[in-house]
């Protein structure tokens, strides 16, 4: 089976290129179509649309911070911070400035992205282990700064009355609605690091999570890269916090903590960094699971805990190491395979 | 003048305790290259186990006190056979992600085992104040700044005069000459965390008293620990000593003429700013 | 091509690179030698800008490239292999060398994340380099491997396509043959003798029938120091370079 491309025909000894499938192209186009077929079956139900949300700004969170952590390298105990400011600007440009949902919407992309670029660019030149530590400074600041400044953010008691967005004159309520405009963000946010994993830029990312040295020697951009991942993955997050600013209608700094960011890096680190697919399986089952083992919710904190020692220990690769083929690992290009398999090295 | 002097003094003393409180988390991290973020969590599990052998046992203070020490460093012993040697040569992220692990394992184990609610751990100087002149010091915190200082004498001593510390210094050094020389590393590792679970552990059944007793107690001391190991450099105990005390007197300034609550952002900034200022230096560019 | 002025490097206490200088000419094949720890790796890390140097200048090209980052010179064109071979483990064979293609696009990142037809053109075009490429080290039957479940010689093949798909002007190769049996260093030597002329190299080498048998031009390192420069059989008769080698090894074959 060849590409059928004329001008590849002319080197015979060449193996012939047969392109495979996209197998994750395929997965996302079955993630999206269940996405949307949900609200069908269960629209009805207040409780399942809730859970649906949930879970969808879960997963948009977790494959915003898959962007960093999974495809390009370090290690952000931050995440939760920018989450939580996006949320804050969004309700604040909202209603302190009246620019209603999308001005706050819109605010809350520039604002975080702006934050995650002037934050990034100190943090990120600092090694593994500095970088994470300072990651849980920012953190921690972050959620002080929403505490105590009690002006601008209204301290403990947080912001509420924050209003429903609305789309061409209509009002994007709770349950279906608003179902439907956070899947179509995660499907976006999907199809951008789908479309990035494709890309020369996906290469590059991976060029640097394998070995920083030979990615500058053949020419990869590490530093600018990865603060521009950084601010990217900041943005997202953000985004995503608008909408949940604008879904659950009051926010307080207690969301936005440490343990969030946590939550979000053990889903990360479950699904297999890197691995689109495996991130999404994995931020429903953590979203879905504790739903379902209500029981267990008391010792949440201990399993994740619990969970991230063994994941580390002996399931480094996560749910994506599981497959047996390899293309949930690696977010590139499949490469074009030789037909009828190789072993003609001369020498 | 005065207000500013006692400022002073309680930043001292509480620097006393940042001293001792880090001097553990530099150990490990000096020696072992294990950024250790199950710290605080030391810290907790000493002052509960202290109160657990006062309160089933009558014990007394003190001897609770070494019991706690006792207890932590075997706990701590355990962490290397257990997690971290299986780690040692996969690079920073797994070390991070597990003691990350560690960290809400035992934080919450220690909310399930003993209970949210805030207990009260029981020493004799706690209500004690000592008067200086026009100054007054916390009873509980001159105890914590003897301790530390008793501490430190024999940590040092033993660093510098014992085989087994040459041996520690040796693989803080340089882990693979070590072993080529003979060292075994995993004895050394084991003594580590026995040490920093002494250390810690003492830090936490001293200074709690001085608040109350809560899961999420060690949680503020592991992040001011990693913000006075890195401003003190990683491995110094000189170091630690300095920007314990530092931090200590930072933060009581700081709070006594800002405003309470910027403790924790106060020991951020500066651990951030700290950091971008060392990193331009270990990048050799 | 290649000019080097002066250049000192220093960790420390510890002096990698003293006062070295010297130039290569476009198309030449130039080997830098020297007992174990003369600065030749430093050498390499200071041009390639890996490190920066503490005094001296590094011209590439006609231009001022000194402190420049490593990426920015790669840009420039060249192209380099390290030591200790710095693969990336747990891509392909084939995806090592296209990482290195793609990173030379002309196309944007933006554009390539949009898809963009004109993306997929270079794409094509530039998969068809890597083919070249593979071939030229004669790994083009393996592209599908993991590339750390490659013998050690063949990785070191490897890290030299990767090296090579961008087509760069200058080639750093530091010890291209350590590990390989005859067969495969005489195969890199035809390979580096088909590509000189367009391609200019500095091979850092410890066999010495490599460098005799496709250097052009030597330059000899001792602790730091340029002991010699010139022609092989120059350099042969060097008696500070003799000195260095402990004793005519570069006479003798050397063992193993």
């Amino acid at each position: 089976m060849q590409l059928g491309i004329p001008h590849r025909a002319s080197r015979s000894s060449r193996p012939r290129l047969r392109a495979p499938l996209d197998q994750q192209a395929i997965g996302l186009l079955v993630v999206a179509c269940i996405l949307f077929v949900v609200p069908v079956l269960f629209g009805r139900s207040p409780y399942f649309m809730q859970l649906g949300v949930t879970t969808c700004l879960f997963a948009a969170l977790a494959e915003s911070l898959n962007l960093i952590t999974g495809m390009t390298g370090p290690v952000s105990f931050a995440h939760a911070a920018f989450y939580a400011i996006g949320a804050y600007a969004s309700a604040l440009l909202a209603l302190r400035l009246g620019l209603g949902f999308w001005g706050g919407f819109i605010g809350a992309l520039v604002l975080t992205a702006a934050l995650g670029l002037l934050l990034g660019l100190p943090t990120l030149r600092l090694g593994g282990s500095y970088l994470a530590i300072a990651t849980i400074g920012l953190q921690v600041i972050v959620q002080g700064v929403l505490l105590q400044w009690v002006g601008l953010t209204n301290g403990p008691t947080g912001i509420t009355n924050i209003m429903k967005p609305t789309l061409f004159g209509w009002s994007i309520e709770q349950g279906v609605p608003y179902y439907l405009f956070v899947a179509a963000w995660l499907c976006l946010i999907l199809l951008l690091l789908h479309r990035i994993t494709r890309s020369r830029l996906g290469y590059e990312l991976l060029a640097i999570r394998e070995d920083e040295r030979a990615a500058l020697a053949i020419g990869v951009p590490v530093s600018r890269l990865r603060v521009a991942m950084f601010t990217l993955a900041a943005a997202l997050a953000g985004g995503t916090g608008s909408l949940y600013a604008h879904y659950i209608g009051s926010i307080d700094p207690y969301v936005f903590d440490l343990t969030l960011s946590a939550t979000v890096l053990v889903t990360v680190l479950l699904g297999g960094r890197g691995s689109i697919i495996g991130v999404l399986v994995s931020a429903a089952l953590l979203t879905l699971l504790p739903e379902y083992l209500q029981v267990l919710s008391n010792y949440r904190i201990v399993l994740y805990g619990a969970g991230m020692l063994l994941l580390t220990l002996f399931f480094p690769k996560g749910l994506a190491g599981l497959s047996p083929s390899r293309w949930l690992l690696r977010p590139a290009t499949p490469p074009p395979l030789p037909e009828g398999g190789g072993g003609r090295t001369d020498a | 003048m005065e207000q500013f002097a006692q400022y002073l003094v309680n930043g001292f003393l509480t620097g006393g305790s940042f001293v001792l409180a880090s001097l553990g988390l530099t150990l490990i991290f000096g020696v072992l290259n294990v950024v250790n973020f199950a710290h605080g969590a030391f810290y907790t599990l000493g002052a509960y186990l202290a109160l657990l052998v006062m309160e089933r046992w009558g014990v007394g203070f003190f001897p609770a006190l070494l019991v706690a020490m006792a207890a932590v460093a075997i706990f701590g012993m355990l962490m290397d056979p257990l997690i971290f040697r299986r780690l040692r040569g996969r690079g920073e992220l797994p070390t991070i992600i597990a003691s990350m692990g560690l960290s809400l394992l035992m934080g919450d184990g220690i909310r399930l085992l003993w209970g949210a609610a805030p207990q009260y751990l029981r020493s004799p100087y706690v209500d004690d104040v000592i008067h200086l002149g026009p100054l007054i010091l916390n009873g509980e915190l001159v105890l914590v700044f003897v301790t530390a200082v008793v501490l430190i004498g024999a940590l040092y001593w033993f660093i510098e005069r014992t085989w087994v510390g040459l041996q520690i210094r040796m693989v803080a050094q340089d882990a693979m000459a070590a072993a080529l020389m003979g060292v075994y590393i995993n004895r050394v590792a084991v003594v580590a965390w026995a040490i920093c679970g002494t250390l810690t552990a003492a830090a936490g059944v001293l200074i709690v008293p001085a608040f109350a007793l809560e899961p999420s107690v060690g949680d503020a001391v592991t992040l001011t620990a990693f913000a006075v190991v890195i401003f003190g450099g990683i491995g110094s105990v000189l170091g630690t000593i300095v920007a314990g005390l530092a931090l200590g007197i930072s933060e009581s300034l700081s709070e006594g003429y800002l405003f309470p609550g910027i403790r924790q952002i106060v020991a951020f900034a500066v651990l951030i700013i700290v950091l971008v200022i060392r990193s331009q230096k270990l990048r050799g560019r | 091509m290649l000019e080097v002025t002066g250049l000192s490097k220093h960790f420390g206490g510890v002096q990698a690179l003293q006062d070295v200088t010297f130039s290569i000419a476009a198309g030449e094949v130039a080997g830098l030698i020297g007992p174990n720890g003369a600065g030749k790796t430093t050498c390499f890390n200071v041009i390639a800008g890996a490190l920066s140097p503490s005094s001296g200048t590094v011209r590439f090209r006609g231009g001022q490239i000194t402190g420049w980052s490593a990426d920015r010179i790669s840009h420039l064109g060249l192209g380099r292999t390290f030591q200790n071979i710095a693969i990336f483990p747990e891509l392909t064979v084939w995806d090592n060398v296209y990482a290195a293609a793609l990173t030379h696009m002309r196309s944007g990142y933006l554009a390539g994340i949009a898809g963009l037809s004109h993306v997929r053109r270079e794409q094509r075009a530039l998969e068809d380099r890597v083919w070249t490429t593979l071939e030229l080290v004669g790994l083009s039957g393996d592209g599908h491997l993991m590339s750390s479940q490659l013998p050690y010689g063949h990785q070191r093949r490897l890290e030299i396509a990767r090296a090579l798909v961008t087509s760069p002007q200058l080639v750093l190769l530091d010890e291209p043959t350590a590990g390989m049996n005859a067969q495969e260093t005489a195969n890199v030597m035809d390979l580096i003798r088909m590509l000189r002329g367009e391609h200019t190299f500095l091979v850092i080498e410890h066999d010495m029938r490599v460098v005799m048998g496709i250097c052009d031009h030597i330059i000899v390192l001792d602790n730091g120091r340029k002991i010699a420069d010139g022609s092989p059989s120059q350099v042969q008769q060097d008696e500070g370079v003799i000195k260095a080698y402990l004793g005519g090894e570069l006479i003798d074959e050397p063992v193993g």
